[in-house]
């Protein structure tokens, strides 16, 4: 599994003219590889992590995950590709709160065609047991801390067992040891899941933690050092 | 567990608060949409419960106008009852002498078998012959009467020969009789005889029930009914029976040896002529015994003189050269003995043109030499209103001698009070006599030969002048086969006649008059599609409100949109997803809408009963319901509201996902894109100049229907050009406020504010313009009679009265001898008033002002057909609508207002009325239909053919070659009079007029008229009063409209009010901030009320002027628009919705600072 990013450029256009947000970006990552991407607010960062995750579109360039460009695909395939392949932790947990714990982490499997709902339950379970929530399977999400409704958004990420990991901000919302914990967490899961892991974050103390860290400013990403 | 297929159902259920409001506008919507269907139910539901109980059991009726006799009715097995039908009047004097009377009173002659079975009082002996009567309590009620009071009761009399015919006797003393009655009993009201009718109509009945022989009694036609109620058995079936026991008295016909010269059989009828169809049959049956068979046409001659002068009936004429009232035969001169010859033996090659003479002593005619000119004189023998004299010429080629065939008086069929006369002086003819002329040869000739033909022509020159809409054969006379003695030939010739009778005649049948009544019932208006149609505005509204309260309440969980397409949801998925989460709520909201329904529905029949013109709807109308309704409203309600709801969130699965996961559901920028610009202005530019060309050429139009449609419809157009420069205005670059301060900054902001989500603004302006619109526009459709209503080229004709008999009058009151039989009743009715008050006008006063009164009367009169009310009134499906004969004189005269003709030519372009006199094309008649009548109860329209059957039974065609517009013939179909005595020769006399009198005189007409004519129970209406309750059906109709209209526009303030909530809700933070910065709540409040105030003036102004536009041309044509009304309307709209927008954005008070701040 691979994911390779190159020549990616994204803007918008406004009454002035195109307003560029990403320039020539280049990135290339391999399975079990994470990244952080820091830089200042407004320089780009969520922008080049929803293309990553197919929410968003680029202006140009190409984005290859597994030597497939998913942006070639219709819209429905573009969705379930995003759902079997693509995992994402908000800054917002985005619970329902209307679902208990394990049903938040089972939505995205609803509309997967191939699991079977006694594998997605167990593996559900087994999730939700490794980010240490086995015993609030049936609370609701308003019965739960930050860290442990952000836990529950890790969870819910992984159901379909993506290959690409994405988090925008996962730990923006929670305190400082909480939010290690839970960036710890990601770590290890994609260390055992040999997963794709790009996270954007501001603290430079989490993206620390990273074995690659990079930079954006004025959408051109950079390698730190 | 969690499923996709029950995700929908867990989230509709989480989200309860926010899909309790949209429960409650589908329940709004269901129960608008099935209501409707359910007053469709209603309708049908009440007309068939009233068509039962008016029937009381009663399956099928044979009723006509041949009597029969009592005992067929037995003979038909069970269940069968004879009854004598009449339509009459009913009057009484009370306790001060003033005269109250009822008219369109329905007569029923019973025995005691029906009495008993449809449970008329028992203590009354049915069987007698006493004057006993029971009423009905409205008129009872009416008259002021109880029982033991003394009524009298005016009906027709009954005549055999057709009063229209030569022997008819036609003045109204002897077309009317008046009994005197006495009230045994009065029914109640709730008895179920009060509402026996035997026709599909809604007006209430008025019956009196009299025994049945006392009525066959004082109508000197004894055992004789003219109606055979069936409560059992089918119509086929009674039908085929009734054919097997009719009796030859039955067909009003007599088979007899006849008896002078005892050589052949006469058939003849009572009625003096045989109609073509017995004609037919007799030859058919004739044929089948191998007998020969001659018709024969015997007439009266007024005269038969030599020489070419057409001496008129009035003057003595030549005398010495004149045959004066004798027989004239018209037959087949050649015939084989025993039926002729007449032909003396020195005559040949007798052609039509030729006249024998008889060879008798005293002939003033004897010594002419053949090839002299002879004149006979006649009087017509069908009369239109008075009987007029004419006159054919003929050649003499000879004597018959008077003997054998010739000297036979029984070629004459005999008629009472003529052939059994024993002097021509002594006969009671209803012609005059002119005395002077008859000669004591003439009554020598009477006396020794009786009505033994003087002169003979041949057949075809006979039936060419005497023939006539009721035949042209008097007798059929019947020569025996060879061997066969003439009694056995009868023998053999009575079963063959009634079979072959039975066989063709089709007016002596059993029509299944439940069948009728119930496929009547079925509505002449679709009222559910009626109220579907009106409740339209509010449907859409309730679905707008749904589809925004959805929208709404999605938008508030825009972020779960968000991580569901985050999650891989395709944006279908959660399309479907949300759909269905709709879907479950409208189901409920739906169940909820269908006990709403119910409501609904009562409640409109209860207005629509109350606004309807004639009060018989209230007594009518109940809520009736059938599963089907329900269903459908269900499924509908379901399938419309999945429609709104997935327009309404389609576009939400398109916001990109990260701005969902924002909470938010739109860009930042709402403006419209530039190159979308130029479209909105094309469009807004468009709509105006086609609407302002529709509205144009709307002025152009007359008729009023397509006037208003094009009104409407332009002013639609406008509608959309006002609600797209609105949108246009909303998505524009906002200037800045930065140089103004204090208040006029703040509602510079509000305004600004208002065009922060300008979908939902525009949608809440769409909701009330639109609803203003309606109420407005609607107006110009209210119909009133036209200004030139009373011009001759208005609605009315140029008559100011229309006047409505019971029974009819043979002599039309405005020519004599119709008006001298007038002058004689008023004579005696002011003889009594003068006696009453001695003190008031003389007899000879009141004479004279009613004589200058009917001088100054212009009067048309009308044959009518009568059948169901084919005008809007009549709720009842009109399946056989009434017919009226229309005169020539206003063919010729032509005038009215037409909606459309099928006019070709210049002259019949001029005069439409021409088109009644075109050819018959395919054998379909001409006629004219009121516009509204012919689209909404005959569901046709100009070229449309209706089918119908005549006299006898036999379908014809007719085509509409024109519709009327606001006239007052709205109940019934126009064709000429010939087609009209040609296919209903049995409906004579007349029984409608139009007069045109002064308006300071039409209430002296009125009273002169409905006095004098009390007998044939004439009913005078003014023109304007009967267009306007017609037209009262359409106001009805219209405020219906409006009233759901308004509902409609509550509605739009409703949602008016949840967006402002929703507002306010969403800039909670923004709202916190401005206080934390130091605004004032009341301030806040005024930035609030400002944009939400600026919405409701948007959309009442953009309704209002678009609506205003659109019916100016109309109010420039001199139509009307109740401005009180509508200013009324609007105001309370609008302090509705001020009210509305005050209390919403109180809520804001009640934000607290701290929490809004940190939730922002």
């Amino acid at each position: 599994m691979s994911l390779i990013v190159h020549q990616l450029t994204k803007s918008y256009s406004t009454p002035s003219g195109p307003l560029p947000i990403l320039r020539d970006v280049e990135l290339s990552l391999a399975a079990g590889e994470a990244a952080a991407i820091t830089g200042p607010s407004g320089s780009g960062k969520s922008t080049l992590l929803h293309i990553l995750g197919t929410l968003d579109r680029p202006t140009s360039g190409t984005v290859r995950h597994n030597e497939t460009d998913p942006f070639v695909l219709p819209e429905a395939d573009l969705a379930a590709f995003r759902n079997q392949r693509i995992g994402f932790v908000f800054q917002d947990h985005h619970l329902l709160p209307q679902c208990t714990v394990l049903e938040n982490v089972l939505i995205p499997t609803l509309v997967h065609p191939h699991l079977r709902p006694d594998d997605r339950n167990a593996y559900a379970q087994k999730l939700l047991e490794r980010v240490g929530l086995a015993q609030r399977l049936n609370h609701r999400p308003a019965e739960l801390s930050g860290g442990e409704r952000q836990r529950v958004a890790v969870a819910r990420a992984l159901i379909c067992q993506p290959a690409v990991l994405l988090a925008d901000e996962p730990t923006g919302n929670l305190d400082r040891n909480t939010a290690h914990a839970v960036m710890d967490l990601i770590l290890e899961l994609r260390q055992d899941l040999q997963m794709i892991l790009v996270v954007v974050t501001h603290s430079l103390e989490i993206a620390e933690k990273f074995p690659r860290q990079m930079e954006m400013r004025d959408g051109v990403l950079h390698p730190v050092a | 567990m969690i499923s996709y297929r029950n995700f929908a159902y867990r989230n509709a259920l989480y989200h309860w608060r926010s899909n309790v409001p949209v429960l409650l506008g589908v329940a709004v919507g269901a129960a608008v949409l099935t209501g409707a269907f359910l007053i469709g139910d209603s309708l049908r539901g009440s007309l068939r419960e009233r068509s039962l109980r008016q029937l009381q059991g009663v399956v099928s009726v044979c009723l006509g106008q041949r009597l029969v006799h009592e005992d067929l009715a037995q003979k038909l097995g069970t269940g069968v009852y004879p009854s004598l039908i009449l339509q009459g009047s009913i009057r009484a004097e009370d306790a001060m002498g003033v005269t109250r009377h009822r008219n369109r009173i329905a007569v029923y002659g019973v025995n005691s078998a029906g009495a008993r079975h449809f449970g008329l009082p028992q203590d009354v002996d049915w069987d007698s012959e006493r004057p006993l009567a029971i009423l009905t309590s409205r008129i009872a009620d009416h008259l002021g009467i109880h029982s033991g009071d003394g009524v009298t009761l005016s009906i027709g009399t009954l005549s055999t020969v057709p009063r229209e015919s030569l022997l008819g006797h036609r003045s109204a003393d002897e077309a009317t009789t008046s009994l005197r009655m006495d009230v045994q009993s009065v029914l109640p009201s709730a008895h179920a005889m009060s509402d026996f009718s035997l026709v599909p109509n809604p007006s209430p009945a008025e019956n009196v029930f009299v025994p049945l022989r006392f009525l066959q009694q004082r109508l000197e036609r004894p055992h004789r009914v003219n109606a055979l109620l069936a409560t059992e058995g089918q119509a086929a079936e009674l039908t085929t029976r009734l054919g097997q026991n009719l009796t030859l008295s039955d067909w009003e016909l007599r088979v007899h040896i006849a008896a002078h010269l005892g050589q052949y059989i006469s058939v003849e009828s009572e009625r003096l002529v045989l109609d073509p169809i017995t004609v037919q049959a007799v030859t058919r049956a004739s044929k089948t015994i191998q007998a020969t068979v001659e018709p024969t046409l015997v007439y009266l001659a007024n005269a038969i003189v030599t020489g070419t002068e057409a001496v008129p009936n009035d003057k003595p004429g030549p005398v010495d050269r004149m045959i004066p009232y004798s027989t004239i035969a018209g037959l087949n001169l050649t015939a084989s003995p025993p039926l002729g010859s007449f032909v003396p033996a020195e005559v040949r090659n007798l052609s039509d043109e030729d006249i024998l003479l008889v060879d008798w002593p005293e002939s003033p005619l004897k010594g002419l030499k053949a090839g002299m000119p002879i004149t006979v004189l006649y009087f017509q023998p069908e009369m239109e209103t008075v009987q007029e004299e004419k006159s054919a010429q003929f050649t003499f080629r000879g004597y018959v001698p008077l003997t054998g065939s010739a000297a036979d008086p029984d070629l004459t069929p005999p008629f009472p009070g003529v052939t059994d006369k024993l002097t021509i002086s002594e006969w009671d003819a209803p012609f005059p006599i002119n005395h002077a002329r008859i000669r004591p040869r003439d009554e020598h000739y009477w006396d020794k030969f009786r009505a033994t033909p003087k002169a003979y022509i041949s057949s075809n020159r006979a039936r060419q002048l005497f023939g006539s809409r009721f035949g042209d054969t008097t007798s059929m006379r019947i020569a025996p086969p060879v061997g066969t003695s003439l009694q056995e030939t009868v023998d053999r010739l009575i079963p063959e006649l009634l079979a072959a009778l039975a066989a063709s005649q089709t007016d002596m049948h059993f029509e299944p008059t439940q069948e009728r009544l119930l496929q009547a019932s079925q509505g002449g208006t679709d009222f559910g599609m009626l109220f579907l149609g009106f409740s339209f505005f509010l449907i859409a509204a309730a679905l707008l409100l749904v589809g925004l309260l959805f929208r709404l309440a999605l938008e508030r969980r825009a972020k779960e949109i968000g991580i569901l397409l985050g999650t891989g949801y395709s944006p279908r998925q959660v399309l479907r997803l949300l759909l269905a989460e709709s879907l479950i709520v409208a189901a409920c909201g739906t169940g909820l809408g269908l006990l709403g329904a119910v409501l609904f529905a009562r409640g409109m029949l209860s207005v629509t009963a109350q606004l309807w013109p004639s009060p018989e709807a209230a007594e009518i109308l109940s809520v009736h319901v059938s599963p089907v309704s329900f269903l459908m409203g269900y499924g509908l309600t379901i399938i419309m509201t999945g429609i709104t709801v997935w327009a309404g969130i389609r576009s939400l699965v398109k916001v990109p996902v990260p701005i969902l996961l924002h909470g938010r559901t739109c860009e930042d920028d709402p403006s419209i894109p530039r190159t979308h610009r130029r479209w909105f202005t094309l469009a807004i530019l468009g709509c105006c100049l086609i609407g302002a060309g529709l509205l144009g050429a709307g002025g152009t139009v007359t008729n009023p229907d397509v006037r208003a449609g094009s009104f409407f419809g332009g002013g639609l157009l406008l509608l959309v050009a006002g609600l797209l420069l609105v949108r246009r205005w909303l998505q524009a670059d906002r200037g800045s406020w930065d140089h103004t301060h204090g208040r006029m900054a703040l509602l510079r902001l509000g305004i600004r504010n208002c065009c922060r989500a300008p979908g939902r603004t525009l949608l809440t302006a769409t909701l009330l313009a639109s609803a203003t619109f309606l109420l407005v526009a609607v107006e110009s459709f209210r119909r009133r009679p036209d200004q030139n209503f009373l011009d001759r080229s208005g609605g009315s004709g140029g008559f100011s009265l229309l006047a409505e008999a019971d029974v009819p009058l043979f002599q039309p009151f405005s020519q004599e001898p119709g008006r001298g039989d007038l002058v004689e009743r008023l004579q005696v009715i002011y003889q009594d008033a003068e006696a009453r008050e001695p003190n008031g006008p003389s007899r000879q006063e009141r004479l004279n002002q009613a004589e200058t009164l009917l001088d100054s009367l212009e009067v048309l009169h009308f044959r009518l057909r009568g059948g169901d009310d084919a005008s809007c009134l009549n709720l009842y499906q009109a399946g056989q609508p009434r017919i009226l004969g229309v005169p020539d004189a206003l063919i010729q005269r032509g005038g009215f207002q037409f909606s459309a003709t099928l006019a070709e030519t210049p002259e019949e372009r001029a005069n439409p009325w021409l088109l009644l006199q075109t050819p018959k094309i395919a054998g379909t008649v001409p006629i004219f239909v009121e516009q509204n009548s012919a689209m909404w109860m005959l569901k046709s329209g100009l070229g449309g053919l209706i089918h119908q059957t005549d006299d006898n039974g036999m379908p014809i065609t007719l085509h509409i070659v024109g519709t009327l517009q606001d006239s007052v013939f709205q109940s019934e179909l126009l064709m000429n009079s010939e087609n009209f005595r040609s296919l209903y020769p049995r409906e004579e006399g007349f029984r409608v007029f139009l007069m045109q009198a002064a308006p300071d005189q039409m209430a002296a007409v009125t009273d002169l008229l409905e006095t004098a004519l009390a007998q044939n129970g004439l009913t005078v209406t003014r023109a304007v009063d009967r267009v306007a309750q017609y037209q009262a059906v359409v106001g009805a109709y219209l405020t219906t409209f409006q009233l759901l209209g308004a509902f409609g526009l509550l509605l739009g303030v409703l949602g008016m009010g949840i967006v402002i909530l929703r507002s306010v809700w969403e800039r909670m933070g923004e709202l916190a901030l401005l206080r934390a910065v130091g605004y004032r709540t009341s301030q806040l409040m005024m930035i609030l009320v400002a944009e939400n105030v600026l919405v409701l003036i948007i959309g009442l102004t953009v309704g209002l002027v678009t609506a205003l536009l659109s019916v100016l041309p109309n109010l420039a044509l001199g139509g009307e628009l109740p401005g009180f009304r509508l200013a009324v309307l609007l105001l309370g709209v609008f302090v509705t919705g001020l009210v509305v927008t005050l209390a919403a954005t109180r809520s804001v008070t009640r934000v607290p600072l701290i929490p809004a701040l940190r939730h922002d």
